[in-house]
C-alpha cells in the first residue's frame, strides 16, 4: 500500500482510469493501487504514472463510483487508531449493498474479480452467497441468470442424491 | 450494459463456500459449472473445521486420497481418544458433534456389577430373550452400560469447550434404551449443565422413561431418534469459543432399573 495520508492532499497523485464503455475516471494513486490489477500496470514502471490511461476491460462505469467508494472507505477503516468500531464498518457495507439489485451485484463480483481485490470480492461474493441461502434451485438459476445445462436425466439423478438438501427452503 | 453473465468458476465457489453444506449439495443441481465448483476442495474445505486434520488423525478410517467433499461425509462417527469418544459433523451446518461413550462417563460405582453390568457390542445386539431386552443394532462404541440396581445413581460427563464449534449453541441428550418390562418409576432425574468452576449453569428435571415419550413437546421427554434409540435432552450451552474450558454435565436419578446407556451426545442446536 502507498503511504501518502500524511501528506498534503493536494500532492497526491492522480491515475486515470478507464471504464469499458470509455469513461475515464481520475482516481488517486493509493486508492488506485488497492487494485491489483491496476497496480500490475506500475510495477517496474514508475515513469508510466504521468500520463498513462488504465483500461479496466470488465468493469462498467456505472459501477465506478460504488466501487472507488468502497475501497476510499476501507483503506481509511484500516489506517485508523483505533480502529473504527465494527457497527461503523457494518453500517457502511449495508448501505453499500442497498438498493443493489441481484444483477447489479453479480456486475459488481465480475469487476471485483476483474480488479483483483480480495478485500472487495470477499465482500461482495458474501452478500451474493447471503441472497441464495436456502433458496430453490429455479431461483438461483434466475439469480444468476444461468441456463440449466443438465439432460433431465442427469438432473434428477443429482436431485435424487442431494434430497436431503431440498427439505423447508424459502419461498422464492 | 450488458456485462457478461457468466461467472467465472472460481467466484461461484466462493460464493457457495460461504453458504452451508446443505445449500453446496442443493446448489450442485444448478448447472454443470455449478456442480464442479459446488464440488470443489474450495468449497469443502471450508466447510472442514480448520483443525480437522488434527481431529481426524487418531482415527483410523480416514484415508488421505479422499477429495474434501468426501472427507466431509466421512466424518461420520469417527471414533476418537482411543474409541471413547465419537466424532463427526452435523452435515448441514457443518459444526462438530460429539458422543462420549459409557467408558469415558464417569459413572459412580461403574464398576460395582450389582449396580451395572457392561455389554460389548457386537456380542449383546439384538434381542436377550430371557430379559425381553433389545438392544439397538446401530451402536457407535464397543460397549454400552445397563444399569442393573434399583437405587439411585449418578452419572457425570465432560468435554473440553475447544473441542466444539465458536459461536454455537449445543445441546446435550443422554442416548438410551430401555428394557421392555423395566421397573419404571415416574421420578424424574435432575440434570445440571455448565461450565466448570462457573456458577451459571443450568438445572433442569427431565424424565428418561420410555413411557413418558409423547409427553409435551418441550424436551423434558424422551424422543425415538432415527438409529432406533431414545434421545432426552439434557440442557443447552452456547460455546462462545473464546475460553478454553470443560463443560460439565451431571445426572441425578431415583430409582430405576433396565436403562442401557449408549453415551451422552452433544450436537448443534438446531435453528428452527
Amino acid at each position: 500500500m502507498a503511504s501518502s495520508s500524511s501528506s498534503s492532499s493536494t500532492q497526491v497523485k492522480k491515475i486515470t482510469l478507464k471504464a469499458a464503455d470509455g469513461k475515464h475516471f481520475e482516481v488517486e494513486e493509493p486508492v488506485a493501487m488497492e487494485m491489483e490489477t491496476v497496480k500490475s500496470f506500475f510495477v517496474g514502471n514508475e515513469d508510466a504514472m504521468k500520463d498513462m490511461v488504465v483500461p479496466l476491460l470488465n468493469v462498467s462505469s456505472e459501477h465506478m463510483p460504488a466501487i472507488l467508494d468502497f475501497y476510499r472507505n476501507h483503506s481509511e477503516f484500516r489506517k485508523r487508531t483505533p480502529p473504527p468500531p465494527a457497527e461503523e464498518v457494518k453500517a457502511f457495507n449495508e448501505a453499500f449493498l442497498e438498493n443493489k439489485s441481484d444483477e447489479q451485484l453479480m456486475e459488481m463480483i465480475m469487476a471485483a474479480n476483474f480488479l483483483n481485490t480480495k478485500e472487495l470480492l470477499n465482500f461482495l461474493t458474501e452478500a451474493a452467497a447471503n441472497r441464495i441461502k436456502n433458496k430453490s434451485v429455479e431461483y438461483v438459476r434466475a439469480f444468476f441468470g444461468i441456463e440449466n445445462d443438465f439432460t433431465p436425466e442427469e438432473e434428477a439423478r443429482i436431485r435424487a442424491e442431494n434430497e436431503w438438501a431440498f427439505d423447508g427452503l424459502d419461498e422464492d | 450494459m450488458t456485462v457478461m453473465l457468466a461467472l467465472p468458476e472460481g467466484c461461484i465457489a466462493a460464493i457457495i463456500s460461504l453458504t452451508t453444506p446443505r445449500d453446496a449439495c442443493r446448489l450442485a443441481c444448478v448447472s454443470t459449472t455449478f456442480r464442479s465448483a459446488a464440488d470443489s476442495d474450495i468449497v469443502w474445505d471450508r466447510f472442514l473445521p480448520p483443525e480437522y486434520s488434527s481431529c481426524l488423525s487418531s482415527s483410523p478410517t480416514t484415508r488421505l486420497v479422499l477429495s474434501k467433499k468426501e472427507l466431509y461425509f466421512c466424518t461420520c462417527h469417527n471414533l476418537i481418544h482411543n474409541g471413547k469418544m465419537s466424532f463427526w459433523l452435523d452435515i448441514s451446518s457443518g459444526k462438530k458433534c460429539y458422543m462420549i461413550s459409557p467408558r469415558e462417563l464417569n459413572i459412580v460405582d461403574g464398576d460395582d456389577i450389582y449396580d451395572w453390568w457392561w455389554y460389548s457390542i457386537p456380542d449383546g445386539v439384538g434381542v436377550d430373550w430371557w430379559d425381553q431386552f433389545y438392544i439397538p443394532n446401530n451402536c457407535r462404541f464397543p460397549e454400552v452400560v445397563r444399569r442393573v440396581n434399583l437405587i439411585q445413581f449418578e452419572i457425570g460427563g465432560k468435554i473440553t469447550t475447544s473441542l466444539l464449534s465458536p459461536m454455537t449453541t449445543y445441546v446435550a441428550y443422554l442416548v438410551f434404551a430401555e428394557n421392555r418390562k423395566c421397573w419404571v418409576y415416574d421420578d424424574p432425574a435432575e440434570v445440571s449443565i455448565g461450565l466448570a468452576g462457573s456458577n451459571n449453569g443450568q438445572n433442569r428435571t427431565v424424565y428418561i422413561h420410555q413411557e413418558q415419550q409423547d409427553g409435551d413437546n418441550d424436551g423434558c421427554y424422551p424422543k425415538m431418534r432415527a438409529d432406533g434409540w431414545l434421545e432426552t435432552e439434557l440442557g443447552e450451552f452456547f460455546n462462545g469459543g473464546d475460553e478454553n474450558s470443560e463443560l460439565l454435565i451431571n445426572i441425578k436419578s431415583e430409582m430405576k432399573e433396565g436403562l442401557l446407556i449408549q453415551g451422552i451426545e452433544i450436537r448443534p442446536k438446531k435453528s428452527n
